[in-house]
């Protein structure tokens, strides 16, 4: 039988809520009883969070319709570039994850290097709404906001700039409305799905989505929740709240976890006709990067654009692989195209120190010199 | 040679087999009962026992979902427990490299690389992702059931079924299209008369 040597405990690191070093830590009872507070205070705190405080940037509502809202952040400096850029998040939970916190703020970052941002939040759809596509959301909505954006500038052209499906819709957009932008900035597209090796793009793959949208409508939360129980189940899924137990004294690691974990249950449900879309068109067909998905009448073209495009992508991404994303900059006609990658996930490219420190920095670089 | 670390093959196979004859006993008494309730087809009794022959067969159809939807979620757990078992003898068969200095951060990442590999690789299988579209579609099945139900209750009250509402907010949608399009286009004119001086 082996036999289990025993170190002693590391207070330090107890007492600064890290991980401890070298104990058979059941076996001692302080530790036990230690572990035991924690498990409990961590119960508490994640059945009664109170108010989680996101999406704190100041901004004000230009337009609220049925199924979006777009917002106009105040500005926090002067302005330094003369095209304003128009976000567009994902119809996947909520926007606020681009102004997550004042500190990894996507938002916040562009705004205070004197940028004019808008953001067209997506509002969740009703039932009756389950026979809105793609068509409504790219020729109508996102062309609605366009129009009042370029309006109330005075401007021929604006930036787009999407983030994962938002992505997507930007390059549909793009493809089909180009005379009002200016540059398209993508990060993490859903595009060329036959490269896609993640979780998700398996799932979709072989999902009768055919079924599902006849029978239920809507796309419910539910099922996007097995799918994201599905992404990394025990590195993220289950060590996750490990390190929240060990890290529970840690008021600012709470508050982070606090953040992140409330986005990612904040999911709304998708429109029956557009989700039934995403996965026949983009997931099992590749219709998007083949040039042969139609909105309507109108047949999307990728190769059509040729305004600069600027595709960030992560290179850790388990939502979208980047051989998924990369493929944008060889399908467009642009002679201005540059591609980024970031080594870090997902989220983690838009709403971390990280993406504070490296990503955005470079991005704003890019913009400054193609918005005046 | 076969792969130590999946369960035995002869398991799964009875377990199969178990479940097939469960299943075609149970098919072959849904079979029988959907043969009675077709009987009174001669004569006026056709009319007295239209509702009662409808409910009767939706709740076989509702009762063979359900099995359905057993059956197939037999398929997922064997794989989520292969996957499981996979785990386990990856993390004993590497035992030599667990070190027993290990402390509880390095055991807990052990095991975690361990699973996380397991189902990792599960959930990005081809089997899974068919498995899962089973389980899901049967729950479908299963859902379909009761609403059928649900509709024939709408219909006996005389009030709009979910297939009637749908026909009302397909039409709703393609109107708001229409009303969108006739205003852009109504736009355009008004600039086009605007950019050149029309009254």
């Amino acid at each position: 039988m082996e036999e289990r040597t025993i170190l002693p405990r590391d207070v330090g690191a107890q007492e600064q809520g890290t991980i401890m070093k070298g104990t058979s830590v059941l076996s001692e009872p302080p530790y036990q009883d230690d572990i035991v507070r924690k498990i409990r205070k961590a119960r508490e705190i994640l059945s009664d969070p109170r108010e989680i405080a996101v999406g704190t940037t100041d901004s004000e509502v230009l337009c609220e319709k049925r199924l979006f809202r777009l917002l106009h952040y105040r500005p926090l400096v002067a302005k330094t570039a003369a095209t304003p850029i128009l976000v567009v998040y994902a119809l996947i939970n909520k926007s606020y994850i681009l102004d997550l916190q004042p500190n990894k703020s996507w938002i916040r970052s562009l705004l205070s290097q004197g940028f004019d941002i808008y953001l067209l939040d997506w509002k969740s759809p009703a039932n009756a709404d389950k026979f809105v596509s793609f068509d409504d959301y790219v020729n109508y909505f996102i062309d609605d906001a366009v129009d009042i954006v370029r309006n109330r500038n005075s401007v021929d052209k604006i930036t787009l700039h999407g983030y994962c499906m938002g992505s997507s819709m930007s390059c549909m957009y793009s493809a089909l409305h180009q005379e009002k932008v200016k540059n398209l900035v993508t990060i993490a597209p859903v595009l060329d799905t036959s490269k896609d090796t993640t979780v998700i793009a398996n799932i979709a793959r072989y999902m009768d989505i055919d079924k599902l949208v006849d029978s239920i409508g809507n796309f419910p939360p539910q099922k996007l929740y097995e799918c994201y129980a599905a992404l990394k189940p025990f590195k993220q899924g289950v060590n996750k709240y490990f390190n929240l137990v060990e890290n529970i004294d840690n008021d600012s690691f709470v508050q982070n976890f606090l953040r992140i974990e409330k986005w990612l249950y904040d999911t709304p449900p998708i429109a029956g006709e557009t989700i039934r879309q995403w996965i026949k068109d983009i997931y099992q067909r590749n219709l998007l990067f083949n040039n042969e998905m139609k909105l309507g009448r109108n047949l999307i073209n990728l190769s059509r654009i040729d305004i600069p495009l600027l595709n960030i992508v992560a290179e850790e991404d388990h939502l979208v692989s980047p051989e998924c994303s990369v493929p944008l900059n060889e399908v467009v006609s642009s002679d201005d195209k540059r591609l980024m990658r970031f080594h870090t996930g997902h989220v983690g490219l838009i709403a971390s120190s990280y993406s504070q420190n490296n990503v955005l920095p470079k991005v704003g670089q890019w913009l400054r010199t193609r918005s005046q | 040679m076969s792969d130590p670390n999946r369960p035995k093959q002869e398991t799964r196979d009875e377990h199969n087999r178990t479940m097939s004859g469960v299943e075609s006993e149970l098919a072959s008494v849904y079979d029988k009962w959907n043969e009675i309730v077709q009987l009174p087809t001669i004569g006026p009794m056709k009319g007295f026992v239209k509702d009662y022959n409808e409910y009767c067969s939706e709740l076989l159809c509702l009762i063979k979902s359900m099995i359905d939807s057993y059956a197939s979620l037999n398929n997922y757990w064997i794989q989520m427990n292969s996957a499981y078992t996979h785990a386990f003898n990856n993390l004993t068969a590497n035992k030599s490299s667990v070190s027993t200095n290990w402390d509880q951060e390095q055991i807990r990442m052990a095991l975690i690389d361990a699973f996380e590999d397991a189902y990792t690789s599960l959930f990005t299988s081809k089997d899974f992702a068919k498995a899962y579209d089973e389980v899901s579609s049967a729950q479908i099945e299963l859902m379909n059931s009761i609403h059928r139900i649900f509709e024939k209750n709408m219909e006996i009250l005389n009030m709009p079924t979910r297939s009637e509402v749908d026909i009302i907010l397909r039409e709703l949608t393609e109107l708001r299209r229409d009303v969108r399009d006739l205003r852009q286009e109504f736009e355009s004119v008004k600039k086009y008369g605007r950019e050149n001086n029309f009254t």
